[in-house]
């Protein structure tokens, strides 16, 4: 394991990767939570589709493929195809799911098309440019390293000056605006720094899982708390986790892109977030039911054979499990309880036949006394 | 004549070409408890989003205090409706109502001492001293409610605009928070109210608009609160109140 360790810390190429994909988990977790939060999950789609025409135009206009060249590129273009969605849901009366949908099919399509003419004319080698569908984290380079650093630092600087406006904001706009504040200008700086923590992971992760970096961080961090900002503190760190997980995973040797092993990390995380964590987790909801119900069970069968008894005025007479199931309101699990009434000593089995003991009858008659009858 | 907290001349808004209010004049005196009803549909959340500047009427004006909402909206409070926000988000009750600082906080800058301090009796005031740090998620609906008149408490504002404050609490809340009414009309305050509970209108209300769409009448409660103006306002949708008959 030390040595595991030692080597990943020796190899340089694996540093950087390192270092980039824990930096763009780290931010797209925490500008993530506003998307999340304002239900714009979907807008994260929309601006990593989008940014590869921005992509491959930056590259056709310089002729470059630097990081920073690139990133502009598609920030710009990620950027624009949000001020269409807003110009389609203010203009006309296209609602705003359908106009995310409509501005990722112009802005995607546009890309592929500009991105196969790249390839075609014989300059797509030179470029590496089909990278950026479905990233490529293990060329990542110290400049990449520096503009995920750079851009999603200032990214993140932002997020903390503008905390209060983002919050109440995200709360409750129509209150914001009438406190004095510009909801469209707190909005343009949130989906200005969303798609700052996109663009900066394209090239890791690629335009078609990139979104996921933005939503599934997010989504599993609620489930941990409900903080605000223990929820960006956490979605960050699950963020960085999946992108040291993916890496590693990679570079294990088996032939398995970095990108996508980054997302299925962070969508692993989500699941265990949503079914292990505390209050809010799935399975701690269904042991409480579970162990509310067999507490239910304990009391009531006791008293439903206490009830037959009465009723029959006789002691000797048992009642088979049939019987019991038809008259309890629990289908399942009677007889698992059964046994475990007969091990406390409160009922006996006799062939196929269930009895109320003596002590269970005075179970019953406390039980009842307790619950007010 | 007293000037008049709010002043509403030819007022209409649209969405879509779909009028939702149209030519509204409206003057609302200082230090009332103003009921706005009307049927659903009839714009009276609308009416109260226009005066604060939320939605853009096609024409008319709104003065608030002679002047121009921008001006004098640090002395006004707006308590919206329970239900327009999601309360799953991750945030406290003390949380909630410290917001109600923030538009006298400005850009930028964090409530502080000052503020927090405002916002604990403005939770005091409503009975929320102990579930400060209660999960905003875990609250009841009179909870909820109670939240946000504490926040639109921290504002120390002239004017209240509530839209419907009472729906959906309970009884206990109801009592809560229409004495705190009383008492920041007895200090001067005015209080707009939407408000759909027609059997409580009388003992609520000092003044009255019914709207629908238009206005049909306005004025004291007293003087414009009839079977007639009712039915202008409400057409065939309601039976008869049993109150009125």
């Amino acid at each position: 394991m030390i040595e595991y360790l030692t080597d990943v810390f020796s190899n340089y190429t694996l540093r950087t990767v390192i270092l980039g994909t824990s930096g763009l988990g780290i931010v797209s977790g925490a500008l993530g939570v506003f998307a999340y939060l304002r239900k714009q999950s979907l807008v994260g789609g929309v601006v990593s589709h989008s940014a590869l025409p921005g992509i491959v135009i930056a590259f056709l206009v310089t002729g470059s493929k630097a990081p920073s060249v690139l990133v502009l590129g598609a920030a710009i273009a990620g950027w624009l195809s949000m001020l269409l969605v807003n110009m389609i849901t203010r203009t006309t009366r296209v609602k705003y799911d359908s106009a995310l949908g409509i501005t990722l099919a112009l802005f995607f399509g546009t890309g592929i098309l500009l991105l196969i003419r790249v390839q075609m004319a014989g300059m797509s080698k030179k470029a590496g440019l089909e990278h950026y569908l479905f990233g490529m984290a293990a060329t990542m380079s110290h400049e990449n390293v520096l503009v995920i650093g750079g851009l999603g630092g200032l990214a993140l600087i932002l997020m903390f000056v503008f905390w209060k406006e983002f919050k109440v904001a995200s709360f409750d706009p129509d209150y914001t605006k009438s406190v004095g504040f510009s909801v469209h200008l707190i909005d343009t700086i949130i989906t200005s720094l969303i798609v700052v923590a996109i663009v900066i992971g394209l090239e890791a992760v690629g335009v078609i899982l990139m979104s996921a970096m933005v939503i599934i961080p997010a989504a599993a961090a609620r489930q941990w708390t409900n903080r605000l900002s223990l929820m960006v503190l956490i979605s960050a760190v699950i963020g960085a986790a999946a992108g040291v997980g993916g890496t590693l995973i990679g570079d294990s040797g088996h032939h398995l892109a970095t990108g996508p092993l980054i997302v299925l990390t962070a969508t692993a995380l989500f699941i265990l977030s949503l079914f292990f964590a505390p209050k809010r987790g799935m399975a701690i909801h269904w042991i409480r039911q579970w162990k509310r119900k067999r507490r239910m069970m304990h009391r009531q069968i006791p008293a439903l054979l206490h009830d037959l008894m009465e009723r029959t005025k006789t002691k000797d007479d048992g009642w088979t499990i049939d019987v019991i199931r038809g008259l309890s309101p629990y289908k399942s699990g009677i007889d698992r309880v059964l046994n475990h009434l007969k091990s406390e000593g409160l009922v006996q089995q006799a062939n196929d036949l269930w009895f109320l003991t003596q002590k269970g009858v005075e179970y019953v008659g406390i039980d009842s006394k307790d619950h007010g009858g | 004549m007293p000037q008049s907290a709010i002043e509403i001349t030819s007022l209409t808004v649209a969405y879509h070409e779909q009028p939702v209010l149209w030519d509204i004049n409206l003057s609302i005196p200082k230090g009332v408890i103003h009921g706005i009803i009307g049927p659903n549909g009839a714009g009276k959340s609308t009416l109260i989003k226009a005066i604060l500047g939320i939605v853009h009427p096609i024409a008319g004006q709104v003065k608030v205090f002679g002047e121009e909402y921008k001006k004098q909206r640090k002395r006004v409070a707006y308590v919206p409706q329970r239900t327009s926000v999601d309360w799953d988000f991750p945030s406290d009750v003390l949380d909630i109502v410290l917001m109600g600082s923030y538009g006298q906080v400005g850009w930028i800058r964090r409530p502080g001492k000052k503020e927090k301090k405002m916002a604990i009796e403005a939770l005091e005031k409503l009975g929320l001293a102990n579930l400060a740090h209660r999960q905003i998620s875990e609250l009841s609906g009179g909870q909820q409610q109670r939240t946000f008149l504490a926040r639109s408490l921290v504002q120390k504002p002239d004017i209240y605009l509530m839209d419907e404050p009472f729906a959906g609490i309970d009884a206990k809340t109801e009592k809560t928070i229409i004495s705190l009414m009383k008492e920041l009309k007895n200090q001067g305050k005015t209080l707009i109210v939407v408000h759909h509970d027609l059997q409580t209108v009388r003992e609520y209300f000092d003044w009255l608009t019914l709207l629908n769409t238009s206005i049909i009448a306005h004025g004291p409660t007293q003087e414009v609160f009839s079977d007639n103006t009712i039915e202008q306002a409400y057409g065939g949708q309601i039976q008869k109140h049993p109150s009125l008959v």
